[in-house]
C-alpha cells in the first residue's frame, strides 16, 4: 500500500470516529427533557416549556439540528451556551488551560516513575523493590481515582496543611501557586496509567530479555546497564506507547473527578455542570474536542510506533 | 501483591548437592486472602437479610459514633444515626449486581466479535475496529454522565452502558488471542479437516483463549466496581434509598473534617473488593506466564 | 589429531550445570570434560537436549540466572565458571566470540548494524565512535557483505538471512577472539547459503589461526570441516575423536545409531533405515546409569546401574563412555543403513489416469510494499501410489504449492484434480467431503495438535466432522492410533505438550489416515524432528503408503530425505518447477544448473569427501515481491546469457520421462567434479 492511500485511508477512519461520536453525544442529549425545562425551572407549564423550545430551536428535526450543528463545526463555531449564551469556544479555551496542564502534568509523572522503575525491575524479577513495586502497582490500580483525590486531600490538604484545598492559580499568575494547585490533582491523574504503564513495560521487558538479541548482547561482554539502555529498552515501548495514547480517555476521566473534588475550573467541571443543565451545546463541544484530541493522539502514536521500531512501515 | 508467584530467576545457593526436589509452587497467599474476601463480600451482600445487623434505613443511635464503641455496629453510625456496617453491606448489592452483569454483557459481546473478527478478518475487522475506535474516543466518564441525565439509571440500563463501554478492551483481547491462536498450525490442521466456521471458533480457539478472558472478566468486574462508585460518588449512579459505598464517601466527604471514618471505611471496603477482584485476574493470567529473562 | 593438555586453549573438568524448575532439578550438563588447543576446531554434535548448547553458553557466560554451574572451565587460565569476575569480562566477547543460529532472532530488530557490530570492539578495545566505525566497516567487507558503508545505517530486517548471518560473523570478530562458536550457526539457513556461510567460516579460521567449536545437530556440516568431533547426548559426552575416525569407526552405540539414523543421498531408495526406540532422555535428575541405555539395544545391567566414564583409547586421544562399545573393525556405521531394503512398496502404476494432478496452479499473497508470486504456475500429475518429493529452498513456493492443493491456502488460479475432480471449485461442503480423500500432516507436530485436546480427541475430530460417532469412532479412533504405533491405553488421554516430537507426529498421522485418504500431502513432516527420531517417521510414512496404496506428495527442504522417500523428484526455485524426474536420475544427472547446484550444497557427512570440489552456488536468493525475467534462477546461474533474461524457459521433456525447464540443460553426463566417494556410489 503506498503512503498516500495509508494517509487517506486513516484520515477516513478518523473523520468516521469523530463523526460517530459527535453524532452519538447529540442524539443521547436529544432524549428526554430539554434545557427549556431548566432555564424555566419546576414551575414551569408544558405550553412555556413548548414556546421556549421553538425559540431555542429545539423542535426542529434532529438530523436538521445535528446537521446545522455540523455545518457551523466544520466552520469553527461551536455555538453557544442555551444558559449562558457564552459561546462554546470560549468556555472550552478557558477550560482547557487547566485540564490540558493537568494531564500532561498526570502523564509526565506517571512515565517518569513507571520507566526506570520497569526497567529496573525487570532485570531482578522477584526482587524487594520488584516486590514492593509490582504490589504497590496492584494496590494504585485498584484505587478509584476519587478515593484517591479524598484520600490526598484529606492527608495534605486538611491534616497537614500543606497544599491548597481547592482552587486554582493560573501559570501565567505565579508559577509555584501553580504548580502548588496543580500537583494534588495530577498526582490523583496520575497513579492509574503509571500502574499500568508500569506493569505493561515491566512485561514487555521481561519478554524483550528473553529475546536472543538480548543474549548475543551479554555474549559481546557489554554491561548490563548498557544492554538494559542500549538494547532492551527500546523494543519493549511498543505497548507502551500504544497504551500511552488510549489512556486519553483515562485521564479525561481523571480529570472530570479531579476537577469536581478539588473544585478547579477545567473542562471536566464544565462538562459535568453542563450535563446535569443539559446545556447541549457545551457537551458537544468538549465532546468533539475530546474525540478530536484522542484521534490526533492516536495518529501520533502509529507514526511513533515507526520511529520506535524500524520493523514497523507506515501499512 | 506481596508474595509474587512470579518464577524469577533468583539464583539460589546450592543446599545439598543432589537436590532434585521440585521447586515447590503453592498458590500465592495473596490469591487465598483475595478470594476470601471476594468470597465473604458475595455471602454478606447475598444474606444481608439474614444477618443480625439492622436495616440500611433503621437508625440505631441518635446521632454519629464512632467506630469501635458498639456491637455489632463496630463501623459506627452517621449523622442521622444509620448503622455503617449495614449500610456497607446493603451497598454492595446494586454494585456488585450491576458489575457483575455488566461483565457478563461485555464479555459476552466482546468474545462474540473479537473472536468473529479475529477469524473472518475482512470487512467485519473493520467495521469492530472503527467501532471500539468510536467507543474509546468517548470519555466514557461524559457519556454516563449524559445517560444518566436522560434517565434515571437502573440495574439493566447501567449494566448494558458498562458493558458497552467496554466492549472495545474485551473486543481487542478476544481479537488478539484469538488471532494468535488462528495463526498456530493446529487450527491449520483442523481446517484440513473441514472444520467449519463456528466449529473452529467454539471447539479449537476458544477453549484456547478461555484462561486469559476469564482472568480479565476478574479485571473488568473491579474496573467496573470503581466506574460504579464514581457514578455514585458524583450522585448520579443508581437513585437512593438503597446506599451505596460512593454514595455514603460522597456524604461523608461533607463532614471529612469531624467524623473521616464515614468516608474512609465505605472508601476501604471498596478498595480492598476492587484490589481482591484485580490481583485474582492477574494471577489467574500469571499462572501462564510466569518466567525471567536473559540478563 | 591428538590434543596437548599443555597448550590446551579451553580446558572443561566435570562441568555440571542444574537449574531448579518445577518439576525438578534438571541438569541440561553432566559432568563434562573437553580440551580444545588453539587454533583447533571441534565440532560439537548433539540432538535437541544433548546440552551442547548449553555447553557453549556456560563457556560464553550466558547461562540462564536460575542456573548453577559446577566444576572447572578455564579459558587460558583465566576461571570462567566463577561469575562475572573482572577477569572472566576480559574473556567473553573479546578473546571467546559466538555467532548464534537464527540471526533474525539474535541481531537487534531495532539497533543499526553498525553500532551491532562495532559495539563490542568499543566496549572492549575502547575505540572512538570513528575508529569503531571503521572497524565496522573493515569486517563487513571481511565478511563478504556487498556496499559495508551503506549497511552501517541499516537494521537488520533489511538484509537477507544470509547476509544477516555474514553481520552476526562480522560481530563476532570484532575484537579478534581466539575462540570463535558458532552455534547452530547455519541451521536456519538454505543449503546453498548454509554453503556460502561454512565457506567462509572456515576460510576466517584459517587465515586467523583461531580456535573453533562448530555446534551443529547436522553430522554433515561438521564432517569435512572439523578437526574433531564430540557427540553429545543427555547432558555428557558421549565419544570425542578425530573427525574421520569418529565415522570411520565410532565406538559408542549411540553415536553408531546416529550415523546409521541419516538417510544418505547415496544410499538405495525406499531403505528401511535403522531406527533408535524411544526419544531423548528426560532432563530431570542425574541418573546413575548410562543415559543412552533406555534406548540401547545392547545396553546390559551395568548400563543401568553404573555411569560409564569418558575413557580413553590408548593414546589416540579417541574416548567415549560406553560399557558395551561396538568393536572396532565393525562395519563401518553409515553402511548399516543401505542393508535394509524396504517393503516391496506398491509401485506406481504409469499409464493409469493420475489420481492427483496439478495444472497451472498459482498461490501469490499480498504483503506489505507488494504482491509475493509464491507459486507462479505448477503443472505435474501423480499416479496412484506414487511418492512425489518436492524440494526447494525457503520461498520456492513448496510449502503453498501442499497447502494450496489441499485448500488451506487461496489459489489464485490453477486447478487440483483428485481423480478429475477439481478440489479448487467444490463448495465448502463438497470440500469437506473429500476431505476424507485427501489429507495433510504438517511441519511442526506438536504445534499442530490442540493444546487443550487429548491424543484421542484430535484423532477423533476430523471423524466426528464426518458425523462418525459412538462406538465406531471409538473403534476408529484407536485403530487410527495402532495405526501409527501410538498406544491409545497409554497415550489416548495425554495432550500434546506431554508427547515427544515423535509420538505427537505419529499421532499428527494418525489423525490424518482416520479418515482413510488415498492421498497424504506431507508439508515437511520430518524437519522439526530429531535425526534419530526422524528415522522412526520416515519408516512409518514408507509402511503406511505400502500398506494402504497412498498416493504421497512430500515437500521437505532435505534433499537427502526426499530422495529416500520419493519415487519422483519436482525441483522448485522462486515459484516454479524447473526439474521433475525419477528422484534417482534427477539426483545422479541433474538436467538443469539449479539441481546441481542444490545437491553439491548438501552437507556430506562423510569427512572423506572435499568440499571445495562442488561448485559453490553464489548470491542470495531473489525478492518473490519482483522475480527476475525470462528464467528465474539466470542471476545466480554460472551458465545464464542474454537468452535467459528475454524468454522463460518452459517445463520441457529432455529425456524419456525427464523435465527440465532450462535453455541449456546439462547433459545426461553427471556433474565434472572430481568423482568423490559418494559421487562414485551414486553411479
Amino acid at each position: 500500500m503506498s503512503g498516500t492511500t495509508f494517509v487517506a485511508k486513516k484520515l477516513s477512519h478518523l473523520l468516521a470516529v469523530v463523526l460517530l461520536v459527535s453524532l452519538g453525544v447529540t442524539a443521547l442529549l436529544s432524549q428526554g427533557g430539554t434545557v427549556a425545562a431548566q432555564i424555566l425551572g419546576p414551575n414551569a407549564n408544558a405550553g412555556q416549556i413548548a414556546e421556549l423550545e421553538r425559540q431555542l430551536g429545539l423542535d426542529r428535526p434532529f438530523a436538521e439540528r445535528y446537521l446545522s450543528w455540523l455545518a457551523d463545526a466544520v466552520r469553527g463555531d461551536l455555538g453557544e451556551s442555551l444558559l449562558t449564551h457564552v459561546p462554546v469556544t470560549e468556555v472550552i479555551t478557558n477550560g482547557f488551560a487547566v485540564t490540558f496542564e493537568l494531564m500532561v502534568l498526570g502523564l509526565g509523572i506517571a512515565l517518569l516513575v513507571a520507566v526506570p522503575l520497569a526497567a529496573y525491575t525487570a532485570r531482578n524479577v522477584g526482587g524487594k523493590i520488584d516486590t514492593i513495586a509490582t504490589g504497590v502497582s496492584s494496590l494504585f490500580m485498584s484505587l478509584p481515582s476519587f478515593v484517591l483525590a479524598i484520600g490526598l486531600l484529606y492527608v495534605f490538604a486538611v491534616r497537614l496543611g500543606m497544599l491548597p484545598v481547592s482552587g486554582w492559580v493560573p501559570l501565567t499568575q505565579d508559577p509555584v501557586g501553580n504548580l502548588r494547585s496543580a500537583i494534588l490533582p495530577s498526582l490523583v491523574l496520575a497513579l492509574h496509567p503509571m500502574a499500568t504503564f508500569f506493569r505493561v513495560l515491566r512485561s514487555d521487558m521481561i519478554t524483550t530479555l528473553q529475546q536472543d538479541f538480548v543474549l548475543t548482547a551479554r555474549a559481546k561482554g557489554l554491561n548490563t546497564a548498557y544492554i538494559l539502555l542500549r538494547h532492551a529498552l527500546r523494543p519493549s515501548l511498543t505497548t507502551l506507547v500504544s497504551l500511552a495514547g488510549l489512556s486519553i480517555g483515562s485521564l479525561m476521566t481523571g480529570a472530570v473527578i479531579s476537577e469536581v473534588i478539588f473544585r478547579l475550573p477545567g473542562m471536566g467541571s464544565a462538562i459535568v455542570n453542563a450535563v446535569t443543565q443539559r446545556d447541549v451545546p457545551i457537551v458537544q463541544g468538549v465532546v468533539l474536542l475530546v474525540a478530536l484530541t484522542y484521534v490526533v493522539v492516536n495518529t501520533l502514536v502509529d507514526l511513533l510506533q515507526a520511529v520506535i521500531d524500524p520493523r514497523v512501515q507506515t501499512s | 501483591m506481596s508474595a509474587t508467584m512470579t518464577t524469577g530467576p533468583g539464583t539460589r545457593p546450592a543446599a545439598a548437592e543432589d537436590e532434585d526436589a521440585p521447586v515447590r509452587r503453592r498458590p500465592p497467599v495473596s490469591l487465598v486472602l483475595c478470594s476470601v474476601w471476594v468470597v465473604l463480600v458475595l455471602a454478606s451482600t447475598l444474606l444481608a437479610g439474614l444477618l443480625p445487623i439492622a436495616g440500611y434505613d433503621e437508625p440505631v443511635a441518635d446521632g454519629a459514633t464512632p467506630p469501635f464503641e458498639s456491637w455489632p455496629e463496630f463501623l459506627g453510625t452517621d449523622s442521622v444515626g444509620l448503622s455503617v456496617l449495614s449500610r456497607v453491606i446493603h451497598g454492595a448489592q446494586l454494585s456488585l449486581a450491576v458489575a457483575l452483569l455488566g461483565t457478563v454483557i461485555g464479555m459476552a459481546g466482546g468474545v462474540a466479535l473479537g473472536t468473529a473478527a479475529a477469524y473472518f478478518k475482512g470487512w467485519l475487522a473493520t467495521v469492530v475496529n472503527l467501532l471500539s475506535d468510536v467507543v474509546l474516543a468517548f470519555p466514557g466518564l461524559v457519556l454516563l454522565l449524559a445517560m444518566a441525565s436522560v434517565t434515571r439509571p437502573s440495574v439493566w440500563s447501567l449494566s448494558a452502558m458498562l458493558g458497552l463501554l467496554s466492549l472495545p478492551s474485551s473486543l481487542r483481547i478476544a481479537y488478539a488471542n484469538a488471532n494468535v491462536q488462528l495463526g498456530r498450525d493446529y487450527v491449520l490442521a483442523a481446517r484440513a479437516l473441514g472444520t467449519p466456521a463456528w466449529r473452529m471458533i467454539v471447539r479449537e480457539v476458544l477453549p484456547n483463549i478461555a484462561h486469559s478472558l476469564v482472568a480479565f472478566g476478574f479485571v473488568m468486574v473491579a474496573t467496573f466496581m470503581i466506574a460504579l462508585g464514581a457514578l455514585d460518588f458524583l450522585g448520579i449512579g443508581l437513585p437512593p434509598p438503597r446506599p451505596s459505598w460512593g454514595g455514603m464517601i460522597a456524604s461523608g466527604f461533607d463532614s471529612i473534617r469531624t467524623r473521616p471514618y464515614l468516608v474512609f471505611v465505605p472508601a476501604a471496603v471498596l478498595l480492598l473488593t476492587v484490589f481482591s477482584f484485580n490481583t485474582i485476574g492477574d494471577r489467574l493470567r500469571e499462572r501462564a506466564d510466569g518466567r525471567g529473562g536473559h540478563l | 589429531m591428538t590434543h596437548d593438555e599443555a597448550k590446551s586453549l579451553l580446558r572443561i573438568r566435570d562441568l555440571s550445570v542444574r537449574i531448579p524448575t518445577a518439576r525438578g532439578t534438571i541438569w541440561p550438563l553432566d559432568g563434562v570434560d573437553l580440551d580444545l588447543g588453539a587454533g583447533e576446531t571441534l565440532g560439537l554434535v548433539g540432538e535437541s537436549g544433548s546440552g551442547k548448547s548449553m555447553l557453549v553458553r556456560s563457556i560464553m557466560g550466558v547461562t540462564p540466572a536460575a542456573s548453577t554451574l559446577s566444576g572447572e572451565l578455564t579459558f587460558d587460565g583465566v576461571d570462567l565458571a566463577g561469575g562475572r569476575t573482572e577477569q572472566a569480562r576480559g574473556v567473553w566477547g573479546k578473546r571467546v566470540a559466538m555467532v548464534f543460529q537464527d540471526s533474525m532472532t539474535s541481531l537487534n530488530p531495532v539497533v543499526r548494524i553498525g553500532r551491532q557490530v562495532s559495539e563490542g570492539a568499543r566496549r572492549h578495545l575502547g575505540l572512538t565512535a570513528a575508529q569503531a566505525r571503521e572497524r565496522a566497516l573493515d569486517l563487513l567487507d571481511l565478511v563478504g557483505i556487498p556496499e559495508p558503508r551503506a549497511r552501517l545505517a541499516q537494521y537488520p530486517h533489511q538484509l537477507s538471512g544470509g547476509m544477516r548471518q555474514r553481520v552476526a560473523i562480522a560481530m563476532a570478530l570484532a575484537c579478534d577472539p581466539d575462540l570463535l562458536i558458532a552455534d547452530e550457526a547455519t541451521t536456519a539457513l538454505d543449503v546453498t547459503i548454509q554453503r556460502q556461510i561454512l565457506d567462509l567460516l572456515q576460510e576466517i579460521q584459517a587465515t586467523r589461526g583461531m580456535a573453533m567449536i562448530i555446534v551443529s545437530h547436522d553430522l554433515g556440516v561438521v564432517a569435512g570441516r572439523t578437526d574433531r568431533i564430540a557427540v553429545m547426548y543427555g547432558g555428557r559426552i558421549a565419544e570425542e575423536s578425530a573427525t574421520r575416525t569418529l565415522f570411520a569407526e565410532a565406538r559408542h552405540r549411540y553415536t553408531r545409531a546416529l550415523l546409521g539414523a541419516l538417510p544418505t543421498l547415496d544410499m538405495p531408495r525406499h531403505s528401511v533405515l535403522p531406527t533408535v526406540p524411544g526419544s531423548a532422555p528426560d532432563p530431570v535428575g542425574r541418573p546413575r546409569a548410562c543415559r543412552f541405555a533406555p534406548r540401547c539395544p545392547a545396553a546390559v545391567d551395568r548400563c543401568r546401574t553404573e555411569r560409564p566414564r569418558l575413557l580413553s583409547q590408548g593414546d589416540s586421544g579417541h574416548r567415549f563412555a560406553c560399557f558395551v562399545p561396538v568393536e572396532p573393525d565393525a562395519a563401518p556405521a553409515s553402511a548399516h543403513a543401505a542393508a535394509v531394503a524396504a517393503p516391496a512398496a506398491a509401485t506406481p502404476a504409469a499409464g493409469r489416469p493420475p489420481r492427483l494432478e496439478v495444472r497451472d496452479l498459482v498461490c501469490r499473497y499480498r504483503v506489505p510494499g507488494g504482491t509475493i508470486h509464491a507459486v507462479s504456475g505448477i503443472s505435474f500429475a501423480m499416479p496412484p501410489g506414487e511418492t512425489l518429493g518436492m524440494v526447494g529452498e525457503s520461498g520456492c513456493g513448496k510449502s503453498s504449492a501442499a497447502k494450496a492443493i489441499v485448500r488451506l491456502q487461496q489459489a489464485a488460479s490453477g486447478s487440483v484434480l483428485l481423480d478429475g475432480t477439481d478440489l479448487l471449485t467444490l463448495s465448502p461442503r463438497e470440500m469437506r467431503r473429500q476431505r476424507t480423500r485427501i489429507q495433510i500432516v504438517l511441519q511442526d507436530p506438536i504445534a499442530s495438535l490442540n493444546p487443550r485436546k487429548t491424543v484421542r480427541g484430535c484423532v477423533a475430530e476430523g471423524l466426528l466432522i464426518q458425523g462418525v460417532r459412538g462406538a465406531e469412532l471409538a473403534a476408529k479412533v484407536d485403530d487410527a492410533l495402532r495405526g501409527v504405533g501410538v498406544d491409545p491405553d497409554i497415550h489416548g488421554g495425554k495432550k500434546a505438550y506431554q508427547l515427544s516430537g515423535g509420538q505427537a507426529q505419529r499421532v499428527a498421522i494418525a489423525r490424518a489416515m482416520a479418515l482413510d485418504p488415498d492421498v497424504l500431502v506431507c508439508d515437511e513432516p520430518v524437519s522439526a524432528l530429531d535425526v534419530s527420531v526422524q528415522a522412526q517417521v520416515l519408516n512409518l510414512l514408507e509402511r503406511l503408503k505400502a500398506e494402504r496404496g497412498l498416493t504421497m506428495l512430500f515437500v521437505s527442504h532435505d534433499l537427502s530425505v526426499v530422495r529416500n522417500i520419493s519415487d519422483r523428484v519436482a525441483v522448485m526455485y522462486l515459484g516454479t518447477i524447473v526439474e521433475l524426474g525419477d528422484a534417482d536420475q534427477v539426483y545422479s544427472a541433474p538436467a538443469h544448473p539449479y539441481t546441481r547446484a542444490l545437491i553439491g550444497a548438501v552437507p556430506v557427512p562423510d569427512p572423506t569427501r572435499d568440499h571445495a570440489s562442488t561448485p559453490r552456488l553464489e548470491g542470495q536468493l531473489p525478492s518473490p515481491l519482483s522475480p527476475p525475467s525470462g528464467c528465474r534462477f539466470r542471476t545466480r546461474c554460472p551458465m545464464a546469457r542474454q537468452e535467459c533474461a528475454d524468454k522463460e524457459p518452459p517445463l520441457v521433456e529432455v529425456a524419456p520421462g525427464r523435465l527440465a525447464a532450462c535453455h541449456f540443460p546439462l547433459t545426461g553426463s553427471p556433474e565434472p567434479a572430481a568423482p568423490s566417494p559418494t559421487a562414485r556410489m551414486r553411479q
